[in-house]
């Protein structure tokens, strides 16, 4: 046999039984969590034109794009992402539709890891995006939604951090380096890798905002963290710790210590222009919930469009809630047994069952007695169907 | 909840960090007679003595939350993960060595180059604007050059008495490298304090 028939390709992976219901049973709550608050959900084509993700507010590498040609030889991509299929959407064909828009999704995309690392590089997302609006109401009831997604999934030890994508961008205005160097700065800022990021400002010199911003990879936790922001930026980034300030005291309020800051966080796609979020659960070493305000990104879909969203990533809650659990199989109420010539029979009898709200099996053995024994061993109700009557025994048999 | 658990470079790592550990004041007595055991308790945490880039891949999957490791295994493996602290232990440099009596920048011709690092060397090379072969050896790849497969090498450097011994000379320093302390992102986030106690105890008691 072909060996390639043993196996899926490198990242890609078979959904089996119970794997398959948790993951059907998420996208269901999440979908009924989404469309009760007025958001609809909308299915995009798996393949796009490459061009959608090299956009300049775009930020995924060649390296990462799955990608194919179509016919007149055009670029086409493996969609990585789902925010710009959806901005692509509402640029276009939902362009005169009354706003906001309020899109639900729940799909695949997909991302070319380095190989055995063992990340999975078809990931199932859901998602929100709110097109149209914006202000402190929108901000809140997206981030809100974040926490009751999680929630609405049975998940309770989680956290969820705000962040702003103009701390870093205002700050970094101020710095006297290139852009090369400014980005340097910005994924070591990123990875919070305090000793490269001290070197680097050292460099550029160790008074005023050089020194200053060595701490700002440290400024994450609770609301602390606003005052030594306040003491040592002041001024320059006032109106966006005010901001988070405001968002982060409502939330409190009903989130407790679920919500957090961390000043630090610069999502490295660009279109982020505003708040952002991302959350964690526990039990899971990656970004769950990952999400924020993208104001600029129509721009480069030639529309004036502010929008702020978040993807779920549901293969992770899957594992979390499977880990949880020690079932493995669900078995049926009852399993039915058809003589020779009763198929039919047994197929209506069936019918009859499910109708009064059991799950059946029917079974293809070739004899009674076998089947019996089946039903003895997996614990289930047990049925033959055949001859004159047309149930010839109905026992439940429990180990 | 778990213990936090510690994914330790086994080897030249290894000692420098368990002298640190034991500047804190922690208990490394399982460190010292590990037998056959993996998970190693030291405390309240858990030690994995695993090779190099394991520690990586077992901080960014989230399994272990702090990782000690060095430089090097960071840059050939970069990912996902924050890098909290320089131990400044195990120090040493990249660098890129040729046989002495060349002179590997001269000429047209595409040059060779051998080492165990190709990411590594990729990125000095792209920095450099600089097409070069690069060829990936397993073991010591100071042969390449004196064998003729490769101009030059990119390998770690300590003392450089090897390169001297093969009549190779460094012509560049690609990179610094010392120990790194890493940390799962998640982790940091919803274990904040312990990790950030840890770390700080680690950086006091650090041994330069």
């Amino acid at each position: 046999m072909n060996e390639m028939l043993n196996r899926t390709p490198n990242g890609m992976k078979d959904l089996l039984l119970r794997e398959c219901e948790i993951n059907r049973e998420i996208s269901t709550r999440l979908f009924d969590f989404f469309s009760k608050r007025g958001y609809h959900e909308v299915i995009t084509p798996v393949l796009e034109y490459f061009d959608l993700f090299n956009l300049p507010s775009s930020d995924f590498t060649q390296e990462e794009i799955y990608k194919s040609t179509d016919f007149d030889n055009r670029l086409l991509a493996l969609r990585p992402d789902m925010t710009m299929p959806i901005a692509r959407l509402s640029a276009t064909r939902l362009r005169d539709e009354r706003l906001p828009l309020r899109l639900f999704y729940n799909q695949k995309v997909f991302r070319l890891n380095r190989n055995l690392k063992g990340h999975r590089n078809e990931i199932n997302q859901a998602g929100i995006e709110l097109i149209g609006e914006k202000g402190v109401l929108s901000d809140l009831e997206i981030i809100s939604y974040a926490f009751g997604a999680l929630q609405t999934c049975g998940i309770d030890y989680f956290a969820i951090e705000i962040g702003h994508a103009g701390i870093f961008k205002k700050l970094a205005e101020k710095l006297p380096v290139d852009k090369r160097r400014r980005e340097q700065i910005r994924k070591l800022i990123e990875s919070k890798n305090y000793s490269a990021l001290d070197d680097e400002l050292t460099k550029i010199g160790d008074t005023g905002l050089a020194r200053d911003l060595k701490m700002l990879p440290r400024l994450f936790g609770g609301s602390e963290v606003f005052d030594v922001a306040e003491q040592l930026y002041g001024s320059i980034i006032s109106d966006e710790i005010t901001y988070l300030k405001e968002i982060y005291s409502s939330l409190s309020i009903v989130f407790g210590d679920k919500i957090r800051v961390d000043l630090g966080l610069v999502h490295r796609n660009n279109y982020y222009s505003d708040i952002v979020f991302r959350g964690y659960i526990t039990g899971s070493g990656t970004t769950v919930v990952s999400g924020g305000r993208y104001d600029n990104l129509f721009d480069d879909l030639d529309c004036d469009l502010p929008a702020i969203g978040f993807a779920v990533d549901v293969d992770a809650i899957c594992d979390i809630l499977l880990a949880n659990e020690n079932r493995c199989e669900k078995s049926p109420d009852m399993l039915i047994f058809a003589v020779n010539g009763y198929e039919m029979k047994a197929l209506e009898y069936m019918n009859e069952c499910i109708k009064n709200g059991m799950t059946c099996e029917i079974l293809g053995l070739v004899d009674a007695d076998s089947a019996e024994r089946l039903a003895r061993d997996r614990g289930v109700g047990f049925s033959i169907v055949g001859s004159d009557i047309t149930v010839s025994k109905a026992e439940r048999f429990v180990l | 909840m778990r213990p936090l658990r510690i994914a330790l470079t086994k080897g030249r790592l290894e000692k420098s960090a368990i002298e640190i550990f034991r500047n804190i004041g922690l208990d490394v007595s399982n460190l010292e007679n590990k037998g056959r055991r993996l998970v190693l308790p030291m405390g309240d945490f858990e030690v994995v003595l695993v090779k190099a880039a394991d520690v990586i891949t077992y901080i960014e999957h989230g399994v272990c939350d702090i990782g000690i490791v060095g430089k090097d295994t960071i840059y050939e493996f970069p990912g996902s993960y924050y890098e909290l602290l320089n131990l400044e232990t195990g120090r040493c440099k990249f660098a890129l060595a040729a046989p002495n009596d060349t002179d590997f920048f001269g000429g047209y011709a595409e040059k060779t180059v051998a080492t165990k690092y190709p990411e590594v060397t990729k990125e000095f090379f792209l920095k450099k604007g600089m097409d070069v072969r690069i060829i990936k050896i397993e073991g010591s790849v100071e042969l390449a050059p004196l064998l003729g497969l490769a101009d030059a090498i990119v390998d770690i450097v300590e003392t450089g008495k090897t390169l001297k011994e093969n009549g190779l000379r460094v012509i560049e320093d690609v990179a610094p490298i010392s120990a790194r302390v890493i940390v799962n992102m998640a982790s940091l986030k919803l274990r904040k304090k312990e990790i950030e106690d840890f770390v700080s105890l680690m950086n006091k008691a650090k041994t330069v």
